[in-house]
């Protein structure tokens, strides 16, 4: 393999996404509308006496759901733009032609969580300024968003997987497995919600003495290697699926 | 053809299904190496899975199907420039990262070549590929292909659906390169009359099946021109 092209491989689907969000001016629109109902949402419902910057850290449901379209996206963009021809006959295993595809989406969905973590910390501090002790703490803030940040890395790589897979059966002779596979990643979903509320024993506290209880229960942690696995044998799948199955 | 240095592509008894549909049924044949040889056929012939099966996109059912000597897999495509059919361009790119892209990613490619390609292909570095018409994109996929210094060149199709003067700029890039390199060079194609010059070696392929094989000068002096033959054949 020559120098770098792994890396290469990389920066080029990263290229293509941000190529993507270039051209898309509809992403700044939602992303302007939505920054725009955050500082609203503060302004207004701020004054409510159970208000809490945390509870916006439940809109974090969304990033399995985000990393699987992102997953999807990267493969599929190889046949709707007809450049698969090329990338399947590049001389590297599937295994890293796939991989640079996983870990582009993984880099794009960390770089996304980053901005949203902060953005919640930035309307956390407005919060605390304009609020007082009412609402969370700086540090309890932290303290949470920390916690949902590594429950999250733990969870993408199975949504991310997931979403390969689909992609990749959709385009072979298994395309039969496909409506399995949807099903497979509604379970998925699930599963990242469930683990997301520390296996239902976390709830997000609107006031700083429970937020200060507020901790994932040690055996959620333990949850995440079998979730690995299992993305590891999905990916070992997709592997498979590519190298021996494509349908032209 | 019994001599594996002289034969670059083997087929023996090859058959791929889809389904209920057979793409190749029994397909024997041996490509010359070093000779340009056109494979033709009509629409559905079984061209294009022949093309796809020599990079290892896809595996025969049954048979034995050689590539310089090698069973078909990604580590043999480090020695074989494919174009594939109906193929595109990654349209975030302009030529200079198409470049950047061959460089870096496929073993064998000369940058130096590629630029005087580009050069004769009338195309820019600074050019968008989205954007670019379907010639020019054509083009410059032709370019990337024909700058690599490896065995074996295999083109499925370049000159669909391009208009007549890329299709004239292509053939003559194709002559400039085949005179100038000993490769095989393996071509599908529908534009026989101004393809015909190139060939050394032909295979007709229909329903799957190699139906005639052989060096293209014979071929002439028995049967008339390769457009001829293909009437014969298929008319």
């Amino acid at each position: 393999m020559p120098k770098g092209a792994f890396r290469y491989l990389i920066k080029h689907e990263i290229i293509a996404e941000m190529g993507r969000i270039r051209q898309g001016k509809w992403i700044w629109f939602y992303a302007v509308f939505i920054l725009l109902l955050a500082g609203a949402s503060v302004a207004v419902w701020g004054y409510d006496e159970n208000y809490d910057p945390s509870y916006f850290l439940f809109t974090a449901y969304m990033f399995p759901f985000m990393i699987f379209g992102f997953a999807v996206r990267t493969l599929k963009r190889e046949w709707n733009g007809g450049t698969s021809g090329w990338w399947l006959t590049l001389p590297y295993s599937r295994v890293l032609l796939l991989g640079a595809k996983a870990i582009a989406a993984f880099v794009q969905i960390v770089a996304c969580m980053v901005v949203y973590f902060a953005i919640v910390m930035l309307l956390g501090v407005y919060s605390r300024i304009m609020f007082g002790a009412r609402v969370t703490s700086i540090s309890g803030l932290f303290d949470l968003e920390a916690q949902l940040f590594a429950v999250l890395l733990g969870i993408v790589p199975l949504m991310l997987v997931i979403g390969l897979l689909i992609v990749a059966v959709r385009r072979s002779r298994m395309k039969w497995l496909v409506p399995l596979l949807w099903i497979v990643m509604g379970v998925g979903g699930n599963l990242s919600g469930w683990m997301m509320t520390g296996g239902g024993g976390l709830i997000i506290a609107g006031t700083e003495k429970e937020l200060a209880l507020i901790s994932y229960p040690p055996s959620l942690w333990i949850w995440i290697v079998p979730v690995w696995a299992v993305a590891a044998l999905l990916f070992a799948a997709t592997v498979r699926v590519c190298n021996k199955h494509l349908q032209a | 053809m019994n001599d594996t240095a002289n034969v670059a592509i083997r087929a023996e008894d090859v058959c791929k299904s889809y389904g209920s549909r057979q793409a190749i049924r029994n397909l024997n044949m041996a490509v010359p190496a070093h000779s340009v040889t056109a494979i033709l056929g009509p629409n559905g012939a079984g061209k294009s899975t022949l093309m796809r099966m020599i990079t290892g996109m896809e595996t025969p059912d049954t048979g034995t199907f050689s590539v310089l000597g090698r069973k078909p897999s990604w580590e043999l495509n480090r020695w074989i420039a494919y174009l594939p059919d109906r193929a595109q361009w990654y349209s975030h790119h302009m030529v200079e990262h198409a470049l950047e892209w061959a460089r870096t990613l496929q073993p064998g490619f000369n940058e130096m070549r590629a630029r005087d390609l580009m050069v004769t292909l009338d195309l820019d570095a600074s050019m968008k590929v989205e954007g670019m018409s379907k010639g020019e994109e054509a083009r410059l996929m032709l370019a990337l292909c024909l700058a690599r210094d490896v065995p074996l060149l295999v083109l499925d199709e370049p000159f669909s659906g391009i208009d007549m003067i890329s299709r004239e700029r292509i053939v003559a890039a194709l002559i400039d390169s085949f005179s100038e390199r000993e490769q095989t060079v393996l071509i599908s194609t529908h534009e026989i009359a101004e393809t015909e010059s190139l060939f050394d070696y032909a295979v007709f392929v229909d329903k799957g099946v190699a139906v005639l094989a052989g060096d293209v000068e014979r071929m002439r002096a028995e049967r008339g021109s390769l457009q001829q033959v293909y009437r014969q054949l298929y008319g």
